[in-house]
């Protein structure tokens, strides 16, 4: 049995977004419902100013905290593969999860919608959320994927509707291989500056683990014990350098 | 409510598990099948690749890069977009607008077909009311002004304002359209809005009227001046491949400095980044050139030396021109004498607020890490100082002898296309030869002395010299992809020229500028259209992509360089007979294909049907390069052949005006890259 897992270089991340909005084309997801984000930060002043960002899916957890608090056993952790899934016919959109998860990869969208105008007015659904003419074709909401009913938690499904199609027994998901790339996440695939790598943790001749060993990857929060799936690469990054301006602007 | 809301979803869980509990494997009503699980797993089969699944081939239209796309419809709906992976462009992936092109093809705002107004007030609060009519209505009402125009004469004030154009079948019509009908202003594009600059800036510099094309994968230093590399500049999709590259994996990591007015993930991500006072990139160039000449660290092969081998360039001193022995460079001592010998780090800091340290540090490492490439953008030419910003920007490539090199930047070649279904030439009656048209200048007073001498288009102008009929008030104005009430400089200036003039907007979308519009002809979304686009400057090697409609139109909308056909048959005399002779775009891009038969590209294109298929044509490798001062020409297997003085084919030498027909690059068979955005006359 495979368990999937990213490796995310963010000394080649570019922060482009190209993967928050494939997912969101792949995945059908609301203006703002970010299953996949990339998520910016800045210090100090112009023009003495750090730029920095951070490219953030669902970690699917090996140990992952929403699966324990659900009092529905909505949110379970699929054993083959390791996928962190939602059953949208057992939640009940407690938002339980939400709060217990330590890196807000989850979303309830039956609030205010984050971005206005809402589009779903535009695209009506009836049992569902809306109903865009450009959906995909995957639905199977006993594991959140598709377009969701009202009253549920939605999240990443590392695109289950695809990876689980993937040969048995390969050891990474690189879209650079032709017949492997419409296996890949959608975040993966259409990475430009080939900065996410997608294979299985558990075969010891993979791709993304030798990346892991040999570049010393780390988990976000592993204090939590939550364990991620998800593995980031770096060396560090460059600063700005601070002009004359500054100083003149100062006197 | 809410708790209404809750009880209900409660409900719905409660009876989905009574119901897993009770049969074990039961749809929500779409039917059951066999096995483990229920309806999902039919469901997802269909996810990728399936029977029902058909991939078509397009070209992005998101940004001028000209992306290769796939185009995944399953049942009539288009819902996914990835790059296509065997696009020299794309490679499979995309930038983050690439994949959301559906969100434009179901836009729920666009116009649905053919429309007039009926409310002959204009202004921002009046309702066009526009009301549908037929195709032939709005086609012959466009030819009846056309025609009307012509018969008394003042041809001259029907004008064609157009913004991206992509190819030989819709802005590459425009050109033939001006010259039968007779119109200096058919096209006028927005260049002067867009990158002319940096055209212009390389035209004064190296003689090449176009952007430049890029070798990065092989450069061992990027030094960018207001380019936006990783937010913006073309082609955004392949520079962050080639960043990842660069940066992740070449060996030795590819140094980077990045100078900009704002702070940005370019900058972000480079070893130095330069906060520089807007407009003064110029200053910091020459300040990079007086140090690499100062410091000897000039290319002494490309560049050529001072005879004795000894370096006179010190500050502040002049340098007798005939010490210095110059290779592929001309009147380097010159500058240096009326320029340069006063550049100095110093001096630029005060003009551009970098630390004089920091003007220092990097013109040492431009100057000693080779090969090496200098690229500028809107950061630097889009100044009323701009084309000499650019100037200054790029004689530091020749300083350290990057054109043609490996990691260094060349001229773009165009693609093998076949020639038109018909000649044009064959189709001018007098008027179109020597009609009244011919004296009157261009409403933009491109080149008059009234205008600007080195604009190559000033369409900000049409609207405001329209309405003070300087030099002529128009009639008649058409846009493509234009919106100038939005994007011109002067918005309620065109809003008061507009209201004056009969306006023919052809976007597929409500716009300022169409809000003003008597009739909208409305385009296809890209993703509806066959549409041809050679590519924009890249690698040098040649290569044109394809649009191939992914689905039936949505609307009743017609191709831009369909709707400029039909215009074309209802003008009277030859013009009518030239564009019937044309019959449609297809017809065009068949032909233009013809050209692959006896080219094909390195994927096996050499025809239409392959041409659609493989979505692109192209041809490895570039054909010349430049090492240590010398060129080669590529010989089958490698730069091997030194190129001789002059032209294969003509013999005259390169630099000077060819023989004949010759356009010295045909010499070695190959057209010459065009640019069918603003370059009127280039048609092929």
């Amino acid at each position: 049995m495979a368990k999937w897992g990213m490796v995310i270089d963010l000394d080649k991340c570019t922060g482009c977004q190209a993967c928050t909005t494939a997912c969101a084309m792949e995945n059908n997801r609301l203006p703002g419902e970010n299953w996949q984000d990339v998520l910016f930060y800045h210090e100090g002043t112009y023009p003495n100013v750090n730029l920095m960002w951070f490219p953030r899916p669902c970690f699917h957890c090996e140990n992952p905290s929403c699966v324990s608090v659900c009092p529905t056993k909505a949110t379970y952790k699929e054993p083959e593969g390791g996928f962190v899934l939602i059953d949208w016919n057992k939640c009940i959109g407690c938002k339980y999860c939400q709060v217990a998860c330590p890196y807000g990869v989850r979303f309830f969208t039956d609030e205010k919608a984050v971005v206005q105008p809402d589009i779903r007015g535009v695209f009506p659904g009836t049992d569902r959320q809306w109903d865009p003419p450009y959906k995909g074709p995957q639905d199977d909401p006993s594991r959140g994927i598709g377009i969701q009913p009202h009253g549920v938690v939605s999240k990443c499904t590392f695109c289950h509707h695809k990876v689980s199609k993937a040969p048995k027994g390969v050891a990474d998901l690189d879209e650079d291989i032709p017949e492997l790339k419409e296996y890949v996440p959608a975040c993966v695939r259409v990475c430009a500056p080939k900065a996410r790598f997608f294979g299985d943790l558990d075969n010891p001749e993979s791709h993304v683990n030798k990346l892991i060993a040999d570049q010393r990857g780390v988990r976000l929060k592993d204090e939590t014990g939550n364990k991620p799936q998800v593995y980031y690469l770096s060396g560090g990054a460059a600063a700005a350098v601070p002009s004359l301006r500054s100083m003149t602007d100062k006197t | 409510m809410k708790l209404f809301q809750e009880l209900i979803n409660r409900r719905r869980f409660l009876q989905a598990t009574g119901v897993a509990a009770g049969a074990g494997a039961v749809a929500s009503g779409l039917g059951v099948i066999p096995g483990l699980n229920t309806l999902s797993h039919a469901q997802t089969t269909t996810a990728a690749g399936t029977s029902e699944t058909v991939i078509t081939k397009n070209i992005c239209h998101q940004c001028p890069a000209r992306c290769g796309i796939d185009v995944y419809t399953t049942n009539g709906r288009v819902h996914a977009i990835y790059g296509t992976s065997d696009h020299p462009i794309s490679n499979g992936k995309l930038c983050p607008k690439g994949p959301l092109g559906a969100y434009i093809l179901y836009d729920p705002d666009r116009f649905k077909g053919p429309m007039k107004r009926t409310n002959p007030k204009k202004g921002r609060d009046e309702d066009p009311q526009f009301v549908p009519i037929s195709w032939d209505e709005a086609l012959d009402t466009v030819a009846a002004r056309l025609n009307a125009l012509r018969d008394k004469g003042e041809s001259h004030r029907f004008a064609l304002a157009y913004g991206r154009g992509w190819g030989a079948s819709d802005a590459g019509l425009q050109g033939t359209f001006g010259k039968l009908y007779g119109s200096p202003n058919v096209p006028i594009g927005h260049s002067s809005m867009c990158s002319d600059g940096s055209v212009v800036s390389k035209q004064a510099t190296d003689g090449n009227a176009s952007y430049s094309a890029y070798d990065y994968r092989n450069a061992n230093m990027l030094l960018m001046f207001g380019v936006g590399f990783l937010e913006a500049f073309r082609p955004y999709n392949n520079n962050m491949q080639v960043w990842g590259y660069i940066r992740g994996v070449k060996v030795p990591k590819t140094r980077i400095t990045a100078v900009d007015v704002h702070m940005n993930t370019t900058l972000a991500g480079s070893d130095r980044a330069l906060l520089i006072k807007p407009g003064t990139d110029g200053a910091l160039a020459l300040a990079i050139a007086h140090v690499i000449l100062t410091e000897g660290l000039w290319d002494k092969a490309f560049v050529g030396d001072f005879v004795d081998g000894m370096n006179r360039f010190k500050p502040g001193e002049q340098v007798d021109p005939g010490s210095f022995s110059e290779k592929w460079v001309r009147g380097l001592v010159e500058w240096w004498n009326v320029e340069l010998k006063d550049r100095t780090p110093k001096w630029a800091a005060q003009v551009t607020t970098l630390y004089e340290r920091d003007i220092l540090a990097t013109a040492r490492e431009f100057g000693t890490t080779r090969p090496a490439i200098a690229l500028f953008e809107r950061g630097v030419h889009a100044h009323t100082n701009g084309i000499l910003n650019g100037m200054a920007v790029h004689s530091l490539n020749a300083l350290v002898g990057s054109f043609f090199a490996e990691g260094g930047l060349m001229y773009q070649m165009g693609p093998s296309y076949g020639p038109m279904p018909v000649n044009e030439e064959d189709y001018l009656d007098d008027y179109a030869r020597n009609g009244p048209w011919k004296k009157q200048p261009r409403i933009d007073l491109k080149g008059h002395e009234d205008g600007y001498l080195l604009a190559r288009n000033m369409l900000q102008e049409l609207g405001p010299n329209s309405l003070a009929g300087k030099p002529y008030k128009l009639d008649t104005i058409m846009f493509y992809l234009t919106n100038p009430i939005w994007t011109a400089p002067n918005g309620k200036v065109w809003e008061e020229a507009l209201r004056e003039l009969f306006v023919i907007e052809t976007s597929p979308f409500p716009s300022e500028t169409a809000m003003f519009a008597d009739l909208v002809l409305p385009d296809h979304t890209y993703l509806e259209r066959l549409q041809d686009a050679p590519t924009y400057p890249f690698q040098g090697w040649p290569m044109a992509q394809l649009r191939v409609p992914a689905i039936k139109t949505l609307y009743d909308t017609k191709y831009y360089g369909d709707v400029l056909i039909e215009i074309g048959k209802r003008i009277k005399g030859p013009m009518g007979d030239y564009y019937k002779a044309l019959n449609d775009t297809e017809n065009v891009i068949r032909h233009l294909a013809k050209g692959f038969e006896s080219d094909p590209g390195d994927n096996g294109v050499n025809g239409f049907e392959s041409w659609k298929e493989k979505g692109v044509w192209y041809k490895k490798p570039y054909l010349w390069r430049q090492r240590d001062g010398e060129f080669y020409a590529w010989d089958g297997q490698d730069y091997g052949r030194e190129m001789s003085k002059g032209c294969h084919a003509c013999g005259r030498p390169w630099g000077e005006p060819a023989r004949g027909d010759c356009d010295h690059a045909a010499g070695i068979g190959r057209p010459q890259y065009r640019v069918y955005r603003d370059q009127p006359e280039d048609r092929q």
